[in-house]
């Protein structure tokens, strides 16, 4: 979405960031894992996902789902973009009363860092090629870019992933911690999955933000630990970030504050 | 209870030729029993004393003999002892507080390291009904019992470098923090002692930590001979020696670091043994003014070997020996000759052993020797100036070749030193 | 009881026998690579695959799950050489790492296959089964594996540009070549699915691990086959002592600091910053070359990047992360001086007095002979059989 507009590959969005620039979407998937589903009386029960498929993967506690919302059209490329979309979560919970959810945006530790290209070790849909953050070993949580030539910066880039990421080679394994996990905690303490659907809002994810040009560091928020860019995308994710770089990448209350998701109705 | 007059008069006995023998042999019959025995006044009073050797050495390049590469000492490069350098210094303090009771500092230095504490130690007496046997107990920094040759070999005695076989044994003198009980009997015609004695274990080689160490100690002696033997029961946990290419000269032990940050850590068991001749010919019925010494010892070891690079099971047999005469030529002369070999049969096996042999430079290995003669001038009570000449043959350092090159074999060196061994002391009260 | 005259005597020829007893040894058994499988099990036989390394080399490390073979090693060496690789067609992984330059290409940064520039240059490949990490500066890349989905899959900047839409065309080229499916199954012996980038990855990585470089003019030295000149042996006191400092971070078997092999316990990673950038005196690197800092954000890590082996140097110019230095004798220079100082233009700065720059760097203390020396022992360091050797050549050139 932008603002109350459902936006796609194609779209062209006015009003972003602090100038309010005009761009069209170049990108637009993220991660979602985790997510629970609360009762009535306040305990958190795991969503089972469906069978595993192209979209959605379970491995013991841990579950992740592919949303991508970008289908390789328009200013979506071909050789990153895919034309296939999935904009659904879906699992089951035991029987209940269920009156809200939480959920994480982003891949879970235990899957995060493994080796993409090998099917062997990695199943979709962690194995495509455009959400793997080489540079850090693991998954770009979420990738949307807006691009419009005009601008100083043609694109501007948002990719969460997990940075300062350590391997340790004497067991061989490939990341053993990362100082800053950067995974998003999102919660809807009411949200009736019946009625009501959750839209990704690219608008306040972008607010303060001069999305036309790139002051430092890589074009865009790359979770990078001291770009400029990155300091109104982190607040509107309710991530601990500090223009130090010493930001935890914590999400800060839960989440509380976040502005990216919010529950509207079907 | 008091001394009877026999009694006293061992014991005045005793320094009269201690003070004699020291000066000559430095490691003669007159140590026979612990080192501790003999460092108290006869009477109560305080004797301070001090003590410095200073050796001007020339040798055609560095010693191989003091990092003795091959061996698993603690990896430090060893002193460079060409040039002029104070060999040893001590002060010393031996204060008798009363028949029973007594008490000992001695503070050292050794070349350009800060002063450290040798000893300290107070030690109880107790003679026997019979008058020609006595107990002793010490507690405190002190030396083990090993017997003459042994405890005195390399600390002020005639040669100016410490014997390789103590060097391999115990990485130099060897000073510990522990409880000792000794028992001796002299009967004029016949020396006997026993020792035990229970220590820290954290000097080499012992390691950061470990159970206590038990040592014993056994000696006889008849006329002119003397016979020493000494068994010592290590388990060092985590004793660490330097890996680093370029560890420079250090007396401590370096840390053994969760990181295994340039050090292999040793955990296992070790044991030390010797064995000690003395024929003192002056005291045969020929009164020939020579005495021979042969010192044997042994370190054996077992258990873990570990670096970053590797981790090995590790099996040494070090074996070492010297073999020394001393013959006063002439009033106020002496001249002698040593003879010493240290070798060892070590295995390592285990995941990364290659790196870890060639790092701890247990793969450069060769089997050191030296030969030395030694002519020494007492010009006084006080001061002895000695000439060496000798040759050692040890493996070759690093330094010339990067990380985990082995070294070329050994080299051989030539040296040759002048030496400055002067003692004093001052007594208070007794005689 | 040994009568007394005779004592003398008995000690006298316990002398003579001095000489004769005590040679000892030292016995070495080295099992690491031999490791049997976790949870027990039989010892572990590496395929049949035998690793001939050089005197005091370690056993490399391979990961479990992509044991080393010689077919493999073969089919991945078919690979590393094959332009079919590369989402156009125009680049293999030797276009950027050339056997006789020690596997790199003599570039000060390295071009992708559809013109992007990489910010650093290409790394030399010899012994690389042995670096910690991999490329100039990655805390979390580990193995070759993992490394090779940066310059296979990478997009920015693209370099053997294979993504998501032409992936499985780029498999196709290869898998239905007739020269490969006989190779997949000896290197990948019963391989319940079909061959896919997994398998070309290990290949690749596999013939990466045999790249051993270790008979250097040097390394014969060290055996005793050979003897340096008097330079080469001063230069390499030099590189050994602490006037030069070398050692220090070019001090491994492989001539760094950041080594990994089969019985490693505990593996060091440090990165270094040598005072190359100091943009306009803030401690800045150009952008997207701030070395370690782009990954922990910590102002302490601008300009930290890995101390590279210096096996085979001469043959790997121009140096450092951005090829900046261009010749042997300039590097010198530039320890030398403890930093660069650039004096205009938009990089102008004086690296020297960089924050964060290797206290070591400081105490470097050379005259115009010791540089000298030094080059002179550097050279030394140059595998002329690595480079020459049949095993790692390109097998597609035998047939033109």
């Amino acid at each position: 979405m932008a603002g109350n507009t459902a936006i796609g590959c194609g779209s062209t969005v006015t009003g972003l960031g602090s100038t309010a620039a005009t761009g069209n979407v170049k990108d637009f998937r993220f991660y979602i894992s985790q997510v629970k589903m609360i009762r009535a009386d306040g305990v958190e029960v795991p969503l089972t996902l469906s069978a595993n498929d192209s979209w959605n993967y379970t491995a013991g506690a841990d579950s992740v789902t592919l949303v991508d919302l970008e289908n390789a059209s328009g200013d979506c490329p071909t050789a990153t973009g895919t034309t296939g979309t999935n904009a659904v979560v879906k699992g089951t919970v035991p029987a209940g009363t269920y009156t809200g959810v939480k959920m994480t945006m982003g891949v879970p530790f235990s899957m995060n860092h493994t080796d993409w290209a090998n099917p062997t070790t990695t199943k979709a849909p962690l194995d495509i090629q455009a959400m793997a953050w080489n540079w850090q070993g693991g998954r770009k949580f979420a990738k949307i870019e807006v691009t419009n030539p005009a601008w100083t910066s043609p694109t501007f880039n948002f990719h969460l992933g997990s940075t300062g990421c350590i391997g340790n080679p004497a067991t061989g394994t490939q990341v053993s911690s990362c100082s800053a996990p950067n995974r998003m905690d999102v919660k809807f303490a009411t949200f009736d999955p019946a009625t009501q659907k959750i839209a990704v809002d690219i608008k306040p994810l972008l607010d303060g933000t001069d999305v036309t040009i790139n002051q430092a560091a890589a074009t865009g928020c790359m979770s990078g630990g001291t770009d400029p860019e990155c300091l109104n995308v982190f607040k509107a994710l309710a991530i601990d970030w500090k223009a130090d770089g010493t930001g935890t990448g914590l999400p800060i209350n839960g989440g509380a504050a976040q502005t990216l998701f919010r529950a509207i109705a079907k | 209870m008091t001394p009877s007059h026999g009694v006293t008069t061992q014991v005045h006995r005793w320094p009269h030729a201690l003070l004699v023998a020291a000066l000559w042999t430095g490691a003669g019959a007159a140590h026979a029993h612990g080192e501790a025995d003999d460092a108290l006044p006869p009477e109560p009073g305080l004797r301070l004393s001090a003590a410095a050797a200073v050796t001007w050495l020339d040798a055609s390049k560095e010693l191989p003999s003091q990092r003795l590469r091959g061996f698993l000492l603690q990896g430090d490069s060893g002193t460079d002892r060409q040039g002029l350098a104070l060999e040893h210094a001590t002060l010393g303090a031996a204060w008798r507080i009363n028949d029973m009771l007594g008490a000992e500092l001695t503070v050292g230095k050794h070349g350009s390291d800060p002063a450290h504490v040798e000893s300290a130690w107070v030690q109880a007496r107790h003679d026997s009904a019979s008058g020609d046997a006595w107990w002793l107990l010490t507690a405190g920094r002190h030396r083990p019992a090993l017997g003459a040759a042994m405890g005195q070999g390399g600390h002020f005695d005639r040669f100016a470098l410490m014997p390789l076989a103590k060097q391999m044994a115990t990485h130099g003198d060897w000073m510990d923090d522990g409880l000792q009980l000794g028992w001796r009997q002299d009967t004029g015609q016949r020396r006997l002692s026993a020792d035990v004695g229970l220590w820290r274990g954290r000097v080499f080689p012992g390691g950061d930590s470990g159970p206590a160490v038990p040592t014993v100690h056994l000696g006889w002696g008849q006329g002119p001979w003397q016979l020493d033997g000494f068994a010592a029961w290590l388990k060092p946990e985590r004793r660490g020696s330097s890996v680093s290419a370029n560890a420079g000269h250090s007396h401590t032990a370096p840390e053994c670091n969760a990181a295994l940050k340039d050090v292999a850590c040793f955990t296992g068991r070790s044991t030390l043994a010797g064995a000690s001749v003395v024929w003192a010919g002056a005291q045969s019925p020929m009164a020939w003014p020579v005495t021979l010494t042969a010192s044997g010892w042994l370190r054996d070891e077992k258990g873990s070997l570990e670096s970053a690079n590797g981790l090995g099971q590790y099996r040494a047999q070090n074996r070492g020996l010297w073999l020394q005469a001393l013959w006063d030529v002439a009033p106020q002369w002496q001249t002698g000759v040593r003879l010493e070999r240290a070798w060892t049969t070590q295995s390592l096996s285990g995941p990364g052993a290659t790196l870890l042999a060639s790092e701890s430079g247990l793969s450069a290995y060769q089997p050191a020797s030296r030969q030395t003669l030694v002519l020494a001038w007492q010009f006084n009570p006080r001061v002895t100036l000695s000439a060496e000449l000798g040759r050692e043959r040890a493996a070759a350092p690093p330094g010339t070749a990067a990380g985990a090159a082995v070294g070329t074999g050994s080299t051989s060196v030539n040296f040759a030193a002048l030496r400055l061994v002067a003692r004093t002391d001052w007594l208070s009260g007794g005689k | 009881m040994i009568p007394r005259q005779l004592a003398p005597w008995v000690l006298a020829a316990a002398a003579a026998a001095l000489t004769g007893c005590g040679g000892g040894g030292t016995t070495v058994t080295d099992t690491a690579g031999v490791t049997p499988p976790p949870g027990g099990g039989a010892t572990f036989t590496p395929g049949n695959w035998t690793w001939e390394l050089p005197s005091g080399f370690a056993v490399p490390k391979v990961p479990e799950g992509n044991p080393m073979s010689t077919a493999k090693v073969d089919l991945g060496r078919f690979l590393f050489y094959d332009k079919r690789l590369s989402g156009n067609g125009t680049q293999s992984c030797a276009s950027c790492h050339h056997q006789d330059k020690a596997f790199t290409d003599g570039k000060a940064v390295a071009i992708g296959s559809t013109g992007d520039m990489h910010p650093r240059a290409a790394q030399p490949l010899m012994n690389v089964a042995y670096n910690a990490t991999l490329t100039w500066v990655n805390p979390s890349l580990v193995t070759l594996e993992k490394q090779m989905e940066v310059p296979l899959f990478g997009d920015n900047p693209v370099e053997m540009g294979v993504n998501d839409s032409n992936k499985a065309d780029v498999l196709r080229r290869i898998t239905t070549d007739p020269v490969y499916p006989a190779k997949f199954a000896a290197a990948f012996p019963g391989l319940g699915e079909p061959v896919g980038w997994g398998q070309v990855i290990q290949a690749i990585s596999a013939f990466q691990r045999s790249l051993i470089s270790g008979n250097s003019k040097y390394d014969q030295y060290t055996q005793g086959k050979a003897t340096l000149t008097p330079a080469e042996s001063r230069g390499l006191a030099l590189f050994m002592g602490e006037k030069a400092e070398c050692f220090h971070c070019h001090g491994s078997f492989n001539f760094n600091d950041h080594v990994v092999h089969a019985a490693s316990r505990v593996v060091e990673t440090p990165f270094h910053n040598t005072g190359l950038y100091n943009i306009g005196g803030t401690g800045n690197f150009p952008e997207g070359n701030q070395g370690l800092f782009e990954f922990t954000a910590k102002a302490t890590d601008r300009g930290l990047f890995r101390a590279a082996s210096l096996r085979n140097i001469e043959l790997t110019a121009p140096y450092m992360h951005d090829g900046s230095i261009a010749t042997l004798e300039a590097v010198l220079d530039f320890y030398a001086a403890g930093g660069r100082n650039i004096t205009s233009g938009p990089r102008a700065g004086d690296g020297r007095k960089h924050p964060n720059k290797s206290d070591l760097i400081t105490l470097i203390d050379l005259n115009a002979q010791e540089k000298a020396d030094i080059v002179a022992f550097l050279k030394t360091l140059t595998d002329h059989d690595f480079i020459t050797n049949p095993k790692f050549a390109d097998p597609f050139a035998a047939a033109k």
